[in-house]
């Protein structure tokens, strides 16, 4: 019994992939094409990870060393396949076909959504191009030497909360009047108790739920556009790596929480007008009628190595946006700094010159 | 063939025209009854010349024969008709009407008061020939433009003149009377004096400046800032059109009636603020008790190109530097900055549900009013002397700055 399925091309059994440029599942070796919808999907099953006796088995295996991983062996080749426990869908190193893990989006972890990958790794290849290109102050080296080390498109798991913010704010503003006669310059302040409540609601809000990929890089990304999502079928995964949670609802909800606050809070400051000064005394907010929902979102991630740093890459599977700290040429940017800062004071000094002259 | 005869033409045009406006700039008298010879008038033509290429002055004398109607009207009419400047002066004698009228043009009518144009008509009147009077009248409007002998306060002070407060010396001349070093209290030796009048028109060409100093024996009857600030004006001490400058006053005495005033004038305020004066005072001061006079006339002359020395533009340069040297800092980190583009979101603001904002609750109530009054800072209008700040008016209209006390 193995946790691992592909997804079997019914005409001639090899396995097929999702194709990212006609949205549906195509076969790499006879090039049918099938529709998601249409394929036959067998995630019915209840097949749960095997426990398969690790530690007994290898007694070098240290307390906890295998804790975050699996083994599973490939319907194709029968090559046996270690992945991380929370991989979903990965690629058989001896075949080189692609699997899905199916007991890891069965029953309750199954997703709600999925949006599919809309951009190829062509595409990504070309936008990290075009990213170093665009950046001043890449060191010569980098642009040069670069080339990438790990090119793959994943389905990050993402909790999307929705969501009514009340919120009730006490602000204390001012108005601020100035005037002068002949003798004396006046300062005239006005004080008010400004308070306002209300609510607004969000829709969506995405937590990443995955350990392995980093909260900064995955809301760089951010926005997706969730009404182009659709209903989950592991059909999707085929050719991609899928990762399970391993960030709990619970965990994330506090990350949610805090965007929302912010958000919410902004909001109501800006219907405070007609003030000079305002400053929030009291910001109370409370998330009510909230719910949530479990989607993969599709994410290009590349990685390139230079002078002994890992330089990680990420690129919106669906929109395209590209993210990911480049080093600076730190000469390059004193120099430069050096060369403007002498221009512009020999500029300043050539008018304040000109002036006086005058 | 063809670009020759034109320039020719062109030549022949120049000279043509410059033969008309030299016959007709020779015409400085004019003569009805012919009481002046052709040597006369071209010697007196000549005089008028010299006055007209120095200071641009068209100074005219018309003797006619019974003009009907105003004298004046006849000089206005005439000079308008000959004249080829805009200032100048035109005296008409009319003869046959005992009636004389002075037409003053464009600068003429500030520079000639009516007290000057008696101390013209008088020096034409009080000669027995036409000539010798023509040739007074150009000696006196002469001595006026430059300045010299009707404008010494040394000689007529103006806190003697008369009630109306106006004299007939009180004017400020364009070049400067006396030398940089007055001393009439007689407190330096001629080499001294020589070496610090050396000194001080050196750092003239140098900073475009002009330091002087002036003793005196008695501040004859006037505070010693109003006594330095005319000297300033009315003997034209000051470098270049505004008369840019510093002067330092001294009067020397018993203890507690020794007087001691910096005035400064156009870029002199700027360069030498009250502030800066007081310094150079306080440097002189242990000197000046002590009779060390040239000691302390060199201390102000070191301090004085001291404080020109930067001419504010070292300072300048140095903000320059640093404000550029900030601003590229910033721009290149800006630009640099962009290189880092992963980023917490710190809102949901893409999320917010399109319309769902209500707000139930709004009130804003006023709590209270709180009125803040500060004095202004009072401006130029400070008078009187000692340390006071900011600068004051002399009483030839112009502004001064300086310090100034008595020990």
């Amino acid at each position: 019994m193995s946790a691992v399925t592909e997804q079997k091309c019914p005409c001639c059994g090899g396995a097929v992939a999702f194709d990212t440029g006609s949205q549906k599942l195509k076969c790499p070796y006879c090039d049918t094409e099938f529709d998601i919808n249409d394929f036959p999907q067998d995630n019915g099953s209840e097949e749960m990870q095997d426990d398969i006796n690790w530690s007994s088995q290898n007694s070098e295996w240290s307390e906890g060393e295998t804790d975050g991983m699996s083994v599973y062996s490939c319907k194709s080749c029968g090559g046996e396949i270690i992945a991380d426990s929370t991989t979903g869908a990965t690629t058989c190193p001896y075949c080189g076909n692609q699997v899905v893990v199916k007991g890891k989006f069965s029953g309750a972890l199954r997703p709600d959504l999925v949006i599919p990958f809309k951009l190829d790794k062509k595409a990504a290849k070309e936008a990290l191009k075009k990213h170093i290109a665009t950046k001043k102050f890449v060191p010569k080296a980098f642009k040069d030497n670069n080339h990438i080390d790990e090119i793959k498109g994943v389905y990050v798991p993402h909790w999307l909360f929705t969501c009514n913010a009340a919120a009730n704010v006490n602000y204390s503003a001012e108005k601020v009047r100035k005037w002068s006669d002949s003798d004396y310059d006046y300062t005239e302040v006005e004080s008010y108790n400004v308070f306002r409540s209300g609510s607004i609601g969000f829709d969506n809000v995405p937590v990443d739920g995955s350990e392995k990929m980093p909260d900064d890089l995955m809301e760089s990304i951010e926005p997706f556009d969730v009404s182009q999502a659709v209903d989950f079928n592991t059909a999707y995964l085929a050719g991609y790596l899928a990762d399970k949670y391993d960030v709990s609802v619970e965990q994330s909800i506090g990350r949610a929480n805090e965007r929302i606050r912010n958000s919410a809070g902004s909001a109501f400051a800006e219907t405070v007008q007609g003030y000079t000064n305002v400053t929030p005394k009291s910001t109370y907010i409370n998330i009510a009628d909230g719910f949530y929902k479990y989607a993969l979102y599709p994410v290009w991630i590349l990685k390139t190595k230079w002078n002994g740093n890992e330089y990680t890459f990420a690129m919106n599977g669906q929109t395209g946006k590209f993210v990911g700290d480049i080093p600076t040429d730190k000469k390059a940017v004193r120099n430069a700094t050096l060369l403007l800062g002498a221009g512009i004071s020999a500029l300043l000094y050539g008018i304040s010159w000109l002036i006086e002259l005058l | 063939m063809k670009k020759r005869i034109i320039a020719l033409l062109f030549a022949l045009v120049i000279c043509f025209s410059a033969v008309i406006s030299a016959s007709a700039a020779s015409t400085h008298i004019f003569d009805d009854g012919s009481h002046l010879s052709y040597e006369e008038i071209a010697e007196l033509d000549s005089m008028a010349n010299r006055i007209e290429n120095l200071y641009g002055y068209c100074v005219m004398f018309c003797i006619a024969e019974n003009v009907d109607g105003s004298t004046y009207d006849y000089s206005e009419e005439l000079y308008n008709l000959e004249a080829d400047s805009e200032n100048g002066i035109l005296i008409t004698d009319n003869i046959g009407g005992e009636k004389y009228s002075i037409y003053l043009s464009g600068d003429a009518e500030t520079v000639i008061t009516e007290q000057i144009e008696d101390i013209i008509w008088n020096a034409y009147d009080s000669n027995e020939t036409y000539y010798g009077g023509i040739a007074s009248y150009y000696a006196a409007v002469e001595t006026v433009l430059e300045g010299g002998a009707y404008a010494s306060p040394v000689t007529t002070p103006v806190g003697e003149s008369d009630g109306s407060g106006e004299s007939a010396t009180e004017f400020v001349p364009v070049e400067r009377t006396l030398p940089l070093v007055v001393d009439n209290a007689d407190l330096l030796t001629t080499e001294e004096e020589n070496a610090l009048c050396a000194r001080f028109e050196t750092l003239a060409q140098e900073y475009q400046m002009e330091l002087a100093v002036l003793t005196v024996p008695d501040l004859e009857g006037k505070t010693a800032e109003e006594y330095a600030d005319d000297f300033y004006d009315y003997n034209g001490y000051g470098y270049g059109e505004n008369d840019d400058g510093m002067l330092v006053l001294y009067k020397p005495g018993e203890e507690g009636n020794r007087y001691i005033h910096i005035t400064t004038h156009g870029k002199g305020l700027k360069a030498f603020s009250n502030s800066v004066c007081d310094n150079i005072i306080d440097s002189m001061i242990d000197d000046l008790k002590n009779e060390n006079y040239a000691s302390a006339f060199n201390t102000y002359a070191d301090l004085g190109e001291k404080y020109l020395k930067p001419n504010v533009s070292f300072i300048w340069l140095l903000m320059c530097i640093v404000i550029g040297m900030l601003a590229g800092f910033i721009i290149i980190k800006s630009i640099a900055g962009k290189n880092k583009s992963v980023r917490k979101q710190t809102n949901a603001t893409v999320y917010t549900r399109p319309g769902s904002m209500v707000v139930t609750g709004s009130y804003d109530t006023f709590i209270g009013k709180r009125l803040y009054q500060t004095p202004k800072p009072k401006s130029d209008d400070s008078s009187s002397g000692g340390s006071s700040g900011g600068s004051h008016t002399s009483s030839s209209g112009r502004s001064h700055g300086g310090s100034g006390r008595s020990f």
